[in-house]
């Protein structure tokens, strides 16, 4: 069960009038290692991971939810204006053809997104590696969008999604530390 | 206790007969989770506000980005432009 708090996890805010900008964060979005990718890949495989680190993919992958959300919020304040001329200067004119003002969940290459995108082989190590590897592409594509826009607040807002990347690789990792221990032998204090 | 730094620098082989002006020094993201291991118990956290603005509530495990053009090479002389100081940080 989720609770919702109408919030976002971070405010957002966007100050410089950029629809491209839109388009290179659909990467984000509905891309490979987005958040929606995030998500969807941490909730399905906590069912099949050692209950010690259940709770871990739970809060990670919720929170993943709240990245999307601010993610979809910058895509919508950076679109909801734009005349069909500027989506399509942008680069943006078939998604209008497409979708109109709506928000979809494709990359920024324009290709839907895919549950290809995610994997659960059933082997804890094979799964968290794999969210290791995820967070560290995540917080790459932060990287390569914060390069891509000069909007500070913009950037405020990646440089916080970035960091959070960072976190949740280190949380994975002491995962992986939890779980290679010996935990079949007898423990003495 | 022990410094990293949170990007390091290498020289690519710059041929001649490149089409582009060659970019010199090439850089890459290391964070804090490749150093930190099991995060060690009652690290120092930052005031709510400053948490939420980092996005983490331990320093020890603020890892910040700046672009790319503002970085500065680690290991070679320093440019004629001026540049940010390369980020030292202490680690507890
Ligand atoms: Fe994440």
């Amino acid at each position: 069960m989720w609770l919702y708090e109408k919030k976002l996890q971070y405010p957002v805010k966007v100050s410089k009038c950029d629809p491209m900008m839109a388009k290179y964060l659909m990467e984000q979005y509905g891309g490979a290692d987005g958040e929606l990718s995030a998500a969807l890949r941490y909730l399905n495989q906590r069912y099949s991971i050692p209950n010690e680190v259940i709770g871990l993919l739970t809060d990670i992958g919720t929170e993943e939810f709240s990245h999307l959300e601010m993610i979809a919020t910058m895509i919508y304040k950076l679109t909801k204006d734009a005349t069909p001329e500027q989506l399509k200067a942008a680069g943006l004119g078939e998604h209008y053809v497409m979708h109109d003002h709506a928000l979809y969940y494709q990359n920024s290459a324009g290709d839907a997104f895919t549950a290809t995108y995610l994997q659960a082989k059933g082997d804890p190590i094979a799964d968290l590696y794999e969210d290791i590897a995820a967070e560290e592409k995540a917080r790459a594509t932060y990287q390569w969008l914060i390069d891509m826009t000069d909007d500070v607040d913009l950037q405020d807002g990646l440089k916080f999604l970035r960091e959070r990347e960072i976190v949740h690789s280190q949380r994975f990792r002491e995962a992986v530390e939890i779980l290679k221990v010996e935990r079949d032998k007898q423990k003495f204090f | 206790m022990h410094k990293y730094s949170s990007y390091k620098t290498y020289t690519p082989y710059i041929s001649k007969y490149d089409p582009c002006p060659p970019m010199k020094v090439k850089s890459y993201s290391t964070p804090i989770n490749l150093y930190l291991g099991f995060q060690p118990m009652n690290l120092p956290q930052y005031q709510a506000r400053e948490a939420l603005q980092k996005g983490t509530l331990w320093p020890a495990l603020y890892s910040p980005y700046e672009k790319v053009k503002m970085r500065k090479p680690l290991f070679s002389k320093p440019q004629t432009q001026p540049e940010l100081q390369p980020e030292e940080e202490e680690m507890d």
